[in-house]
């Protein structure tokens, strides 16, 4: 149905059309910046992020063929738009950086937690499960590992990028994006296994 | 896609997020329309407009231009002609002033009754004088005549020159303006100077 409704919204879209505009800023814009809080902390630099986005891909709509999903051709604008925002920022290009987070990370003791329950294969998933976080508590879980991290994490998981994609994208080698997952991988379990246990626990 | 790779919670993870919206307000929207405002996204049709209105209005503006251009132009291409000024004679008698006793000699000679006034009753408004005196020492006939015999010359061979009006006798209007403007200065106050005290 959203895609018999934006196929008369595409061309008027293409003539630049004012309430078209308007109709798909609220169809897509809830969605839109669900994607781009994956990448921002903070409502209103996602939201930022997301006009910007939307506007590349308004400004860009002569060059959609009406061949895929207007949706994923939108999403696609938008994500490349948050990762280039990221860039200028230099937020996950420092190796050096990496190496730092990797050995505060290993250092981190949580009392609250016994070192043998952080163990990966020991984290027992269902209690994710049972917690029931919604989609926004996940995120801000995400968000608290960090960036260098969370932003392959989201991209490899979420966003189903190929290791290949998200190093271009990075401007990273492949090798790099694949060590970053593993220890992002760890990261967020472990963030999310206390976030449910403190959720059950209550 | 090397997604092989990725764990059932992460497939979970995946499927839960994918759903998630973020809401979006009136003030969302507001903006967003604000900064596509701002970058002149909907430019073409106002920029379509004003650029016609804008073509109109100089063409409009070039017409009126060339049009009064012309007007000029014909207007300087006619030959300039004064508009025919008819004379009168004159028949009333002429005032003269004091210092003009040479003048009224000539002007008996015309025939014009001097007006038996005062020097001193004559209000100071009245001491114009109409017309040149030179013209009226050089008549040599009488004022009934004058309108029979036409013309005055200025030359003393009448009778040789055509006798032809002049194309232009403008009436030259001399104002004495023995007016004096006394300024009432009781107001103003004189600088005196300060005897100082011994």
């Amino acid at each position: 149905m959203k895609e018999e409704f934006t196929d008369q919204m595409i061309e008027l879209l293409k003539k630049k059309d004012r309430k078209a505009v308007q109709e798909i800023y609220e169809l897509y814009s809830p969605v839109l910046l669900a994607i781009c809080m994956r990448y921002f902390k903070r409502r209103d630099v996602a939201l930022d992020a997301m006009h910007e986005g939307f506007m590349k891909a308004l400004n860009s709509m002569g060059s959609f063929k009406n061949q895929g999903s207007f949706e994923g051709w939108l999403k696609r604008i938008v994500v490349n738009h948050c990762l280039d925002t990221l860039k200028k920022e230099k937020k996950y290009q420092h190796q050096e950086i990496e190496e730092f987070h990797a050995i505060q990370e290993d250092e981190v003791e949580d009392k609250t937690i016994d070192k043998k329950d952080i163990n990966e294969k020991k984290i027992d998933v269902s209690f994710v499960r049972d917690a029931e976080l919604t989609s926004s508590e996940i995120i801000e879980e995400i968000h608290k590992i960090p960036e260098l991290y969370s932003i392959v994490f989201v991209l490899f998981v979420l966003e189903e990028f190929t290791h290949g994609q998200i190093a271009a994208q990075l401007g990273i080698d492949e090798e790099a994006s694949r060590t970053r997952l593993t220890r992002a991988r760890k990261m967020v379990k472990k963030a999310l296994y206390k976030r449910s246990i403190a959720v059950l626990g209550k | 896609m090397d997604n092989k790779n990725m764990g059932n919670w992460e497939h979970e993870l995946k499927n839960k997020l994918g759903d998630h919206k973020e809401a979006t307000d009136s003030r969302d929207l507001d903006t967003f329309m604000d900064k596509l405002d701002n970058n002149d996204f909907f430019e073409p049709k106002g920029n379509n407009m004003s650029g016609v209105l804008a073509f109109l209005g100089g063409v409009l503006i070039a017409g009126a231009a060339i049009w009064m251009l012309n007007g000029e132009n014909s207007n300087d291409l006619e030959p300039e002609i004064s508009p025919v000024i008819e004379t009168q004679t004159i028949k009333t008698p002429i005032i003269i002033s004091k210092d003009m006793e040479t003048v009224l000699e000539g002007a008996d000679s015309v025939g014009v009754k001097e007006t038996s006034m005062d020097e001193d009753t004559i209000p100071a408004e009245e001491y114009l004088v109409e017309e040149k005196i030179e013209e009226t020492q050089k008549v040599k006939h009488d004022a009934k005549d004058k309108k029979d015999v036409g013309p005055i010359s200025n030359s003393d061979n009448s009778e040789d020159e055509p006798k032809v009006l002049p194309a232009l006798r403008k009436r030259i209007v001399i104002i004495s303006t023995d007016t004096t403007v006394v300024a009432d200065t009781t107001h103003v106050k004189h600088r005196t100077r300060e005897k100082r005290k011994k």
